[in-house]
């Protein structure tokens, strides 16, 4: 991949518009401003942090985390994701004596014994539900499917909180950064040069917080053409999905 | 056309003004006009700047006089850098008066003539601390330029102990042009500067003649208005 950095386009930037380095930081201001929205919904930076676990189940994010993609286990080469558990509770406990934020005491549905493990039945009547073939007969009416494992992002906290049920001392997390912590070189996708010029040159026109003008629309079709550009997906891809989605049945 | 030289530019005003040759009497001195002659340039670049280049929509102040200074001591300062300008230079927008200083990092290397610090404009310095992306100014140095002062953002001065600088300032010094060294300076200029010194000293008293009551000429002239006498 073709990359680029901030300080190339601010310094094309001035070339093309004829001005001296005295306007360095102007186009370096809007073109830092363009690269943190495109991040949002465009670029995205995706960054991966493994982890560490804290003592009562909390993760600190990343500073640059702007969004979560996955939280996973991992083991040994693989990354196993887990699910978001929005019942658990944002507020931390602490101990009365040492102050320390401690975890909470297991919840019912931490030790409900018809629960799953990654899809796998932890009830005992899996087990017990089979025929003299070793099939599984079913009728567990009333038990469900899906994990109490799992996180979930406590953005005021600036953590992430496993289930107090988790087992393990680091999770693999994927994110969205702003990427606004990337470092002095600040590499950016080539592709995304003309998308930013035309910021710059938008944020500078006399209609910086109109969208509809010639500029706006300019720094919009940019866009678009940037998205274009970064959708990976080939003709051949997307014979592969359909090829793939086929299955053999018996011929009628 | 012969070079244009302070000492040609000064002696032409001093004939106008003499109304031929200096008069040993003379209430003016070619210091004086030397030191009026760069006044008058700079404050005719400046509109040059203004009414030619600004109209145009070009920022960049071609045919403006840059004067080169070298080995400019940098200091330690409150953590930062800091050196001191030279000389004033013009006051044009974005302080572009202050056109680029570039580093020499060791006795033994050369001036980074293609590598100029960022220029910020007065208290940019402590704003971008506050933004992650470019906190740093992606590596970079930038200054600030406070009054005669040019604060560094980083401490260079720590990083390079043998720092020294060069800086292009928008300015017409004229101390650094002996008589015969050619200004400089446009043509078109030329004539339009020795108007203008000659206008800033046509209202002093030119020696011309003895004026004397004694003599029938000076008769009947009131004393404040005679001329300088010899």
């Amino acid at each position: 991949m073709n990359l680029t950095t901030i300080d190339i386009i601010v310094r094309r930037a001035l070339l093309e518009n004829n001005l001296p380095i005295h306007y360095y930081c102007e186009f370096l201001f809007h073109a830092a401003t363009c690269l943190r929205e495109l991040n949002f919904d465009t670029l995205q930076i995706v960054n991966t942090a493994n982890l560490p676990v804290g003592d009562y189940g909390e993760v600190n994010l990343p500073d640059d985390f702007v969004d979560d993609i996955t939280v996973c286990v991992p083991n040994g080469a693989g990354i196993f994701p887990l699910p978001k558990q929005d019942w658990l509770n944002p507020i931390r406990i602490h101990d009365v004596d040492s102050g320390e934020f401690v975890t909470y005491p297991p919840t019912d549905a931490g030790t409900n014994g018809l629960t799953t493990f990654y899809g796998l039945p932890m009830g005992w009547s899996y087990y017990r539900n089979v025929d003299s073939y070793g099939m599984y007969t079913g009728r567990r009416f009333g038990a469900h499917g899906g994990t109490v494992q799992g996180y979930k992002v406590v953005k005021e906290r600036r953590q992430i909180q496993m289930t107090e049920a988790f087992i393990g001392s680091n999770v693999v997390v994927q994110y969205i950064s702003d990427g606004q912590s990337v470092d002095a070189a600040s590499q950016i996708d080539y592709l995304a040069f003309s998308t930013i010029r035309s910021y710059q040159d938008w944020k500078r026109s006399g209609n910086a917080n109109n969208d509809n003008s010639p500029e706006g629309r300019a720094f919009y079709n940019q866009k678009r053409l940037l998205r274009a550009k970064l959708n990976p997906l080939t003709i051949m891809d997307i014979r592969n999905i359909i090829r793939t989605s086929y299955t053999a049945g018996i011929k009628m | 056309m012969a070079v244009t030289t302070i000492y040609r530019i000064t002696e032409q005003v001093y004939s106008l003004l003499s109304g031929g040759d200096p008069k040993a009497a003379s209430s003016i001195s070619m210091g004086e006009l030397k030191i009026a002659i760069g006044q008058t340039l700079n404050a005719m670049l400046k509109t040059e700047y203004f009414s030619v280049n600004l109209k145009m929509g070009e920022l960049i102040p071609n045919g403006s006089v840059l004067a080169l200074y070298e080995n400019i001591e940098v200091v330690s300062s409150n953590g930062k850098s800091q050196a001191t300008l030279p000389i004033k230079p013009l006051k044009l927008p974005r302080n572009m008066g202050v056109w680029a200083i570039y580093p020499k990092y060791d006795n033994s290397s050369n001036y980074e003539y293609d590598k100029e610090f960022i220029p910020l404009q007065m208290g940019q310095g402590g704003l971008i601390k506050s933004q992650p992306l470019f906190n740093d100014l992606l590596g970079l140095v930038g200054y600030e330029c406070f009054g005669d002062k040019i604060i560094f953002t980083k401490d260079i001065k720590n990083l390079f102990p043998d720092v020294v600088l060069a800086m292009r300032l928008a300015v017409m010094d004229i101390s650094q042009y002996d008589d015969y060294t050619a200004l400089p300076i446009l043509p078109e200029m030329e004539m339009q500067v020795i108007q203008e010194v000659y206008k800033l000293f046509m209202s002093q008293p030119a020696a011309d003649k003895v004026v004397d009551q004694t003599i029938a000429e000076g008769a009947g002239t009131p004393a404040n208005q005679q001329k300088q006498t010899l």
